[in-house]
């Protein structure tokens, strides 16, 4: 070999030797690291028998304005990983429940901050150390439920810890980020301008607008084979705007956009026009009655249905609560009962990302847990029919429906997605307002409500407490059954217990409408979707909300 | 630091300090400036209810905030982020100076300070700035009503001792007007991104480290402080910390952690990244000798050396504190239940100290001055120098507190105490505008008699053969309690060995009484409490007569590690 040779074959192979040595995907990383882990782990005392690892990179933007001035922007990427180890067997595992102990709660969990570089000697050492940690927490609770089962009554529910599923490889591009820089510079000079319109109420007290963009990207791989890298982007624009009445009600407004992509935000034209209406909304809440308790018919709005479905009925169908002994268990044993009306079903769908145009933000096309989302009925023709279930079966329902979520945090559970509610009766607005107007008459009621906005809802599902939900409603308007005026009102909840209130929901309307915000369980705050009609029902109950006792501000507003 | 522009009042005082800056907006002309003090202003003519006094007096400080934080772990970023915003604290008194709000604990809230900074508007619109401060006075004012009623009934069930009827709640003060440029630090993210990987990198492959990050946290305030006597103050406030954290096991389960932060407020006086690599080196050998020494065998109480960063931590654990120590704590007025279940809390009791005034606390060989109004010493800067206080005061150059071991004075706020009812300036705030209370700026510990560093061991090791010891303890590094860096130092030949798991018992100011020597140099040490900076000039060395050094028990020894580590 000439010396020219000979030095390019050098470069060469130089060159070959750095190319194999080029960086590892963490995908790879993860997986040879839960793989190492678990070829020891199995064989230890108590053996491991499943490793996973979760990485969520999100990517986010954010910024508030008030008045129209900003308060700050961020801008923010970081990697979190969490780390699932199981001991003992599918059968019974360290997840199983701790009866009377939630210090002992499973899924309490925590994660790690990694890098956000691709870096094998930096993240399998990470991965290690809190393997580790988190193997020895497993095997620590494993001798807990092993004693338990010698000391405690035996479960009711005799299905095992853990569900068998197939497993996938799947793997989306990675969403690339250069638009945000000048995305987020224009949604700060909308906020600027929305919150600004607020202004000109001198009885507000706050008038304020934000935004977020928020790129995750979600990362799963398991000892049995899962290999899962997924996207999700989204937008979201809220204005909200408050004022005090003279008895001390803080009395707030909001209104949220929310979009898979930046063109399907709202324009400008469609924001003010909220805004307005909002702030109006606001000074008329302000010399609005208090509304009294209340039990009778009442129309809800959309959104509103949407929150209640939400809180009284979805939670109780969240499969792995019925598994725990302190959970009420509402359904359990329902399956193939009539639980509402012939012409309504209910459905949860992660795997849509729009229903009749409308956005959802309860997507995803892999839950929490590495398995695939899928559609599920829930309701069909008023009959129940199934759960949504994650990798914890229960009794009769040994198969997961994709439905295991939680932030990165807090170890998965079964959590809603998408909630989509139909009839296959719908009426029109102003049948249903008959339908109110003529039960009134009957029930001689004068008056029922109708409730349109809402902020949220809260439920209990524990058998300690009472099983009753409320919804916490904005704008709520009294009907008269002779005819008068819808008269707004304020100051009142929606409350119920759940299987009275399936009992009472008679008819529903035909348009949708979509809730689109976070919910808050043991897992965490999740993004999910409600789309509902409005509903007619028979019979609601309210209570006075909570109000706060401060007098409105002495001076004026600047 | 830019010069003083120190105006207080009149035009004499103006004309004798020369030109004021033009490069940036006084408080004058700035417009934010103005907007808080017409809010202000309103506030006071306008807050009132009926049947409820009115404020007495309104503050508030702002902070513009810009801040970035870069961690990244064996040469891996974790995360590199900045971000600019705006918050601010206020304050709202109802009564008047001698009597109002202040100086009231009716809960456990109030024991310790859980008031964070309130959000403010990221620019100088001048009606968004208002409306916010608005928002905020007006709540503070109701729940300052509320708090003032409540404090009068408990004073009338109560008979206090008379030293403690007639203390003013609060020093009123001639306006001060103040302003220092902002100084906004510069950098370049990308260079100080590969600068703390860089570093980061040094801990790749070491076996002893189990985990391990640097990380470096910058932060530029340009402070604005207003309030209703007319002062008008704005000020730099800049730090730069750098931390470098280590963690590792020792074969019998000891847990191993270290994690060193340096602090400075410029980026002129950080390390070079191979000055920084060298402190990573540094810490890893210092990791792999506590990892392999020896745990300390029998309890020891006799003669210890304390030498550099540990005279720093000995005078921050035995000094700086408000339970015995130089900070002033004014004993409020409390109901009875918060008497009751908190009674042996010095928020509650006040500081005992006080009761020392004019008499020997520690050894007559030693003085204690604080130099926070002090810009340089020896020609070096001081990191912990401010201008003017988080109350708008003005720190002196040189306030003596302990002259000769006798107390004289304790650092002090705009609230007086039973001894103490001048301010010295050492209301201090957080780089993020919280107010923590009263820490040093400057503290100067100095000996009257001093002795080389040689002499110092050689007192050390013959004090030791006094007590019939065949070694002594010098400690280099303290963390509270425990000495993170013991040496066990051979009395026959001087040989030291780094030993782990001790704990020190019972070390409180009395300590300091017996000092069996001090150092003739003069070392400087810089610290962050809860990001308030504090300098200390200190001898290098100083020898304790005795001090307990036991085993700590509460050491947790795990299991090892099942899997072997990553190769």
């Amino acid at each position: 070999m000439t010396k020219s040779k000979f030095l390019l074959f050098f470069f060469f192979l130089i060159g070959m030797t750095t190319t194999l040595h080029a960086s590892v995907s963490l995908e790879e990383i993860l997986q040879k690291e839960a793989k190492r882990n678990l070829e020891v782990l199995s064989k230890a005392e108590v053996p491991a028998y499943y490793i996973s690892y979760r990485v969520y990179e999100t990517t986010s933007f954010n910024t508030g304005s008030s008045f129209g001035e900003i308060f700050t922007p961020y801008k923010n990427k970081s990697r979190l990983v969490q780390a699932i180890v199981r001991v003992g067997s599918p059968e019974r595992d360290n997840t199983h429940e701790i009866k009377d102990n939630n210090e002992d709660n499973f899924f309490q969990g925590n994660s790690v901050e990694i890098p956000i570089e691709d870096s094998e000697e930096a993240i399998s050492l990470q991965l290690w150390d809190y393997t580790d940690a988190t193997y020895k927490k497993a095997v620590q609770r494993f001798q807990k439920v092993i004693s338990e089962a010698s000391t405690k009554v035996a479960s009711e529910d005799k299905a095992p810890d853990f569900s068998k599923e197939e497993r996938e490889v799947y793997f989306e591009k990675p969403i690339s980020d250069k638009a945000f820089d000048k995305q987020a510079s224009e949604l700060t000079d909308r906020i600027r301008h929305y919150s600004s319109l607020f202004k000109e109420n001198k009885e507000l007290t706050s008038g304020e607008s934000a935004f977020q963009i928020n790129l995750l990207r979600s990362y799963f791989v398991d000892t049995e084979g899962a290999c899962i890298t997924q996207n999700s982007l989204d937008y979201r624009i809220n204005i909200s705007a408050e004022t005090i009445a003279d008895d001390g009600m803080q009395l707030p407004l909001y209104k949220s956009y929310y979009a898979n992509t930046f063109k399907e935000l709202p324009d400008n034209k469609t924001v003010e026009k909220d805004i307005q209406v909002v702030s109006k909304m606001l000074s008329d809440l302000r010399k609005a009655p208090v509304a009294d308790t209340y039990a009778g018919p009442a129309l809800l709005q959309p959104e509103a249905s949407g929150v209640l479905f939400h809180e009284f009925f979805g939670h109780r169908l969240e499969g792995a609560r019925m598994k725990q002994e302190n959970d009420a268990q509402t359904f359990k044993k329902k399956i193939d009962e009539k639980v509402l009306a012939d012409d309504m079903s209910v459905y949860f769908d992660p795997t849509i990302h729009y229903y009749k145009n409308m956005p959802l933000s309860g997507s995803y096309v892999f839950d929490d847990e590495g398995v695939r989302g899928q559609k599920t009925d829930i309701i069909k023709n008023g009959i129940l029919k199934e759960f949504l279930m994650s990798r914890t079966p229960i009794d009769e329902h040994p198969k997961s429906n994709g439905h295991g979520r939680g932030m990165i945090y807090y170890t998965p559970v079964t959590r809603q997605s998408n909630m989509i509610i139909e009839s296959s009766n719908p009426k029109t607005e102003k049948e249903l307002r008959q339908i109110l107007i003529d039960d009134l008459k009957k029930q001689n009621k004068p008056y029922g409500y109708l409730f349109c906005e809402v902020s949220g809802g809260f439920t209990n599902i524990s058998r300690v407490d009472a099983n009753a939900f409320y919804v916490n409603p904005l704008v709520v308007y009294r009907i008269y059954a002779d005819g008068s005026p819808d008269e707004l009102v304020r100051g009142v909840n929606l409350i119920g217990t759940p299987l009275s209130m399936f009992s009472q929901i008679e008819a529903c309307g035909d348009k949708h409408g979509v809730f689109n915000g976070y919910c808050g369980a043991e897992s965490g705050s999740i993004p999910v979707s409600c789309v509902a009609p409005a509903v007619y029902v028979k019979m609601i109950e309210t209570q006075k909300q909570a109000k706060s006792q401060n007098l409105p501000p002495i001076l004026p507003r600047p | 630091m830019k010069k003083l522009h120190l105006y207080i009042g009149g035009m004499a005082l103006m004309l004798s300090t020369g030109t004021i800056s033009v490069a940036a907006s006084t408080p004058e002309e700035d417009p934010i400036s103005k907007s808080i003090q017409t809010e202000i202003q309103r506030g006071m003519e306008g807050l009132k209810l009926d049947n409820v006094v009115s404020p007495c007096f309104i503050d508030y400080r702002m902070n513009a905030l810009e801040n970035l934080n870069i961690k990244a772990i064996q040469g891996a970023l974790v995360f590199s982020n900045s971000r600019a915003y705006y918050n601010g604290m206020a304050n709202v008194l109802v009564g008047d100076y001698a009597m109002n709000n202040l100086n009231f604990v009716a809960s456990f809230r109030d024991l310790y300070n859980y008031n964070y900074p309130n959000r403010m508007v990221y620019g100088n619109d001048d009606q968004a700035i208002r409306t916010e401060l608005w928002r905020i006075l007006d709540g503070q004012y109701k729940n300052a009503a509320e708090r003032y009623n409540n404090k009068l009934s408990i004073l009338k069930q109560t008979e206090l001792p008379e030293e403690e009827k007639n203390i003013p709640d609060f020093q009123q003060m001639n306006p001060v007007k103040a302003f220092y440029p902002a100084q906004p630090l510069k950098y370049d993210m990308e260079k100080l991104n590969e600068y703390i990987k860089e570093a980061s990198r040094i801990f790749a492959g070491n076996t002893d480290i189990n985990d391990s990050h640097v990380r470096i946290y910058a932060g530029s305030a340009d402070v604005r402080y207003c309030n209703s006597e007319g002062s008008v103050c704005r000020y730099p406030n800049n730090l730069i910390a750098l931390f470098i954290y280590t963690r590792g096991k020792t074969a019998d389960g000891q847990e191993i952690a270290m994690n060193n932060c340096y602090p400075y407020d410029s980026f002129d006086d950080i390390p070079s990244l191979d000055e920084l690599k060298e402190m990573c080196r540094q810490q890893a050998k210092l990791m792999h000798d506590r990892i392999t020494a020896p745990q300390i065998e029998e309890a020891y109480v006799g003669p210890v050396l304390f030498e550099g960063e540990a005279v720093a931590d000995l005078v921050g654990k035995l000094l700086v504190n408000n339970d015995n120590g130089i900070i002033a704590q004014r004993k409020p007025i409390a109901t009875p239940e918060i008497k009751m279940y908190y009674s042996g809390n010095s928020a509650i009791t006040g500081n005992a100290l006080e009761g020392f005034m004019n008499k020997k606390v520690i050894s007559r060989n030693l003085s204690l001055e604080s130099m926070s109004g002090t810009e340089e010493y020896n020609g070096k800067r001081l990191f912990g120098y401010y201008p003017v206080d988080a109350q708008g005061v003005t720190p002196d150059k040189n306030c003596p507190l302990i002259q000769d071991g006798v107390l004289v004075n304790m650092l002090t706020s705009r609230t007086p105490t039973l001894k103490l009812h001048n301010s010295n300036g050492h209301a201090r705030a957080t780089i993020d505008g919280r107010l923590t209370g009263i820490y040093p700026g400057v503290l100067r510990l100095s000996g009257k008699q001093t002795v080389s560093d040689s002499e110092l061991r050689k007192k050390l090791i013959d004090a030791a053969k006094e007590e019939d010891y065949s070694y002594a303890y010098i400690i280099r590094k303290l963390d509270n309690d425990t000495p993170v860096q013991i040496y066990r130092v051979n009395v026959a030949d001087g040989s030291e060995t780094l030993i782990r798991g001790a704990i020190m018992k019972d070390l409180m100011l009395r300590s300091l009484k017996r000092v069996s020597g001090v150092s003739d140099k003069e070392i400087i040490c810089n610290r962050i409490y809860n990001d308030v900076k504090t300098s200390y000039i200190i001898p290098s060395a100083i020898l304790l007569e005795e001090v307990d050094i036991v085993k700590n028990n509460k050491i947790d020894f795990q299991k090892p590690y099942v899997v072997s580590r990553p190769e």
